[in-house]
């Protein structure tokens, strides 16, 4: 026998109505991936500008210490070259992490990782974060190419798949069809698997020409290749759950009332009871209690402020001040300066318990999303936009490590109040992120697809079942 | 060709059919008459392998449907009462798709061809199937028989609703088709086409066959007469508990 596969993509691809919801999730889909590129092209632009911003500075500054070391300027009161306090103490350096392979494919705009932070020797980089929520548990979020793939893919799909047996039956061409001397299960596997390459084509190539357009010159292709299987996962998971409820319909009604309450069970129920579950046994930090232990340190070393100063300078008596400066230096260099690197090593457990409970929560997400596919892609896809809190974590370590490093390089001349040399600006340390393990990143990857395969096996399980009795009465 | 032997089939409290035992040989048009509920379709639908018979089997040129339903459709053709075609496609198109169904893949002018022995008219090959009337699509199904090649046809009240030429001609392309030596099974309510087609009749009531005879030779009148006192004979055996 022949297959039908292009008598059936004619039948389909011509029925009514067809063309039209093509074209609609094609305009979203485009739309999405609009949006997700307008985010990274603002975010691009934003880290380019505070980049060329910052090294604009530091060059000024080099500049103008060498024109004061020549004798060919007077420094001024404030913002002098050679003053630590005034040059680099408050100055923010914009650190960018490794950029995500497939960023265009979210919009999010509360993603647990920054993707520019500005760290000098006081910033506590870590109050800057607009939320401690981990967005993968909001099921909504911004209209973009992860909101279309996981929400509206499948429901699209189910609009195209619910009455590829049903409507036969109900119309009484169902027995025409099955005489012709193919099983109705031959006949709605092609005809599923037509309408699945037709949403897979549209959503697909949309995010692959969104990916090369915006990420060209990147290595994104595994990750491309990572999210298309997921999605087709997803897609195919939804094509076998049409299979299974077509198997049995009498009618397209019920065929339709069956898929659209599999589709509110496991993409808007089951997200929200697994979500439930895991701020149970897992639960996000606490922010409250992140804040009170900031102002109890905070209380604390402001009351035991002399304290600190000595001890700081007990404990490095190479850094003692060297000369007078004025109350204003005398306040941010013995005053400031060690109360900064006193709070950060108080709050630094706290910090690390709020980054293990969000990695926690995203591990158990990870665990519980076999039960809705549709989360499973959301959690796939943040990944690989760069939202796992796996990679915030990562990044932030990077970044607590360059703040020491910039911190040893500065610290002596600051608390010394000794003045900064040229030679000071030529080897200030440079912010090198390193990469996420590949083992640590694919085996989160891996272990998404797994729970997007996990639902897709018993999907085919069931219509395999049902579609193999399946007959034309 | 067709043979049911002893064939049983029940639906929960209801018999359909009670140990029919029938045949059509190669070439023979057999018209099995018989009131609503007798079991004809139920007949069929056995010859077909859409239910599973309780006892007895059905044969397809020796095979059972029960138990090889692909092999068993492979040699046959259906034309149901109603043919439900796709209404976007042409009736062109609808037959190029079934008989890819049926595992042809026929030229367009072949198309043209099936279509026209159907009796369906050239101008309306290529027109969409939804603008058709049932005896178009009546005729539409024909030739999805014709292009299947089957050696045995089962029709289910084929020309239900049909005019007087239309049913005229179909019963014309039966005859053509039983010269090809295929056996057709026609279950129906109309006994003037049975008469004019078949070469046995058979009068099906409560599942059962009550008669079988040739065609040859009886008048309209005697077989309804026939048909009648057959039903008629075998209502109060139904009525019983």
């Amino acid at each position: 026998m022949r297959p039908l596969w292009r008598q059936e993509a004619r039948l389909f691809l011509r029925a009514p109505g067809v063309a039209p919801l093509l074209a609609v999730l094609f305009a979203l889909s485009v739309l999405g991936a609009w949006n997700g590129a307008q985010r990274l092209e603002a975010e691009r632009a934003r880290i380019a500008e505070a980049v060329a911003a910052d090294q604009a500075a530091f060059a000024r500054k080099r500049d103008q210490l060498v024109a004061l070391e020549a004798g060919r300027a007077q420094e001024g009161q404030f913002g002098s070259a050679r003053k630590a306090h005034q040059a680099v103490m408050s100055a923010g350096r914009p650190l960018v992490p490794p950029p995500a392979e497939l960023g265009v494919l979210s919009a999010a705009e509360a993603r647990p990782t920054p993707d520019l932070l500005a760290v000098s020797l006081l910033t506590r980089h870590r109050d800057q974060q607009p939320t401690l929520d981990d967005p993968t548990n909001r099921l909504d979020g911004p209209f973009d190419l992860s909101f279309v793939a996981t929400w509206l893919a499948p429901l699209f799909l189910l609009f195209l798949t619910y009455d590829v047996l049903a409507r036969d039956r109900e119309q009484g061409s169902a027995g025409l069809l099955a005489s012709q001397g193919r099983t109705l299960a031959a006949i709605a596997a092609v005809r599923l698997a037509v309408r699945f390459v037709a949403v897979f084509a549209v959503v697909g190539a949309v995010a692959v020409a969104a990916a090369v357009v915006t990420e060209a010159g990147r290595a994104s292709l595994p990750a491309l290749l990572a999210w298309l299987a997921g999605l087709a996962l997803c897609l195919g998971t939804w094509c076998a759950l049409a299979g299974a409820v077509n198997a049995r319909a009498r009618n397209s009604a019920s065929a339709s009332l069956a898929l659209l309450s599999i589709w509110i069970a496991t993409c808007l129920l089951a997200p929200a009871v697994i979500s439930a579950a895991v701020g149970a046994v897992a639960p996000p930090p606490d922010r409250l209690g992140g804040v009170l232990a900031m102002r109890e340190i905070e209380s604390g070393l402001n009351r035991r402020r002399a304290e600190v100063t000595a001890a700081y300078y007990a404990a490095r008596p190479q850094n003692r001040p060297v000369r007078q400066g004025d109350e204003y230096e005398h306040y941010f260099v013995t005053e400031m300066f060690p109360r900064t690197l006193a709070f950060d090593a108080a709050f630094a457990p706290v910090a690390a318990g709020m980054d293990r409970a969000r990695v926690r929560q995203a591990e158990a997400l990870r665990w519980a999303s076999p039960a809705s596919p549709s989360l499973a892609l959301k959690l796939l896809t943040e990944d690989l936009a760069g939202g796992a809190p796996e990679r915030r974590v990562r990044y932030l370590a990077d970044v607590d490590a360059w703040q020491a490093r910039w911190r040893g390089h500065f610290e002596p001349k600051l608390a010394s109040m000794r003045f900064l040399t040229v030679e000071d600006y030529d080897r200030m340390p440079r912010f090198e992120p390193r990469p996420e393990a590949a083992a640590a990143r694919w085996g989160r990857i891996v272990a998404l697809l797994g729970a997007l395969a996990l639902p897709l096996l018993l999907a085919l399980a069931w219509a395999w079942r049902a579609l193999r009795s399946a007959g034309p009465l | 060709m067709l043979s049911a032997e002893r064939l049983h089939k029940r639906y929960g409290a209801h018999t359909a059919l009670h140990g029919l035992d029938l045949t059509v040989r190669p070439g023979e048009v057999y018209a099995l008459l018989g009131p609503n509920g007798a079991g004809k379709t139920t007949t069929i639908n056995c010859f077909l392998g859409f239910v599973r018979p309780d006892g007895g089997r059905a044969l397809v040129d020796g095979r059972d449907p029960a138990l090889d339903p692909q092999g068993a459709r492979q040699a046959l053709a259906y034309i149901p009462e109603q043919v439900n075609l796709y209404g976007w496609f042409s009736g062109r198109e609808n037959l190029a798709y079934f008989a890819e169904l049926g595992g042809h893949r026929y030229r367009k002018a072949e198309l043209g061809g099936f279509l026209t022995e159907a009796g369906l008219e050239a101008d309306a090959h290529d027109r969409p199937v939804s603008g058709y009337s049932k005896g178009m699509r009546q005729k539409v199904g024909i030739a999805i028989a014709l292009a299947k090649d089957a050696r045995a046809l089962l029709l289910d009240e084929p020309t239900s609703g049909l005019d007087p030429r239309a049913s005229h001609e179909f019963s014309e392309l039966l005859r053509r088709l039983s010269a090809r030596k295929v056996s057709i099974l026609m279950a129906t309510h109309d006994i003037f086409r049975a008469l004019d087609v078949a070469n046995r009749i058979g009068i099906m009531v409560g599942g059962r066959l009550i008669e079988e005879m040739d065609a040859g030779g009886l008048s309209a009148a005697g077989l309804e007469a026939r048909y009648l006192n057959a039903t008629l004979a075998a209502a109060p055996a139904e009525a019983a508990p």
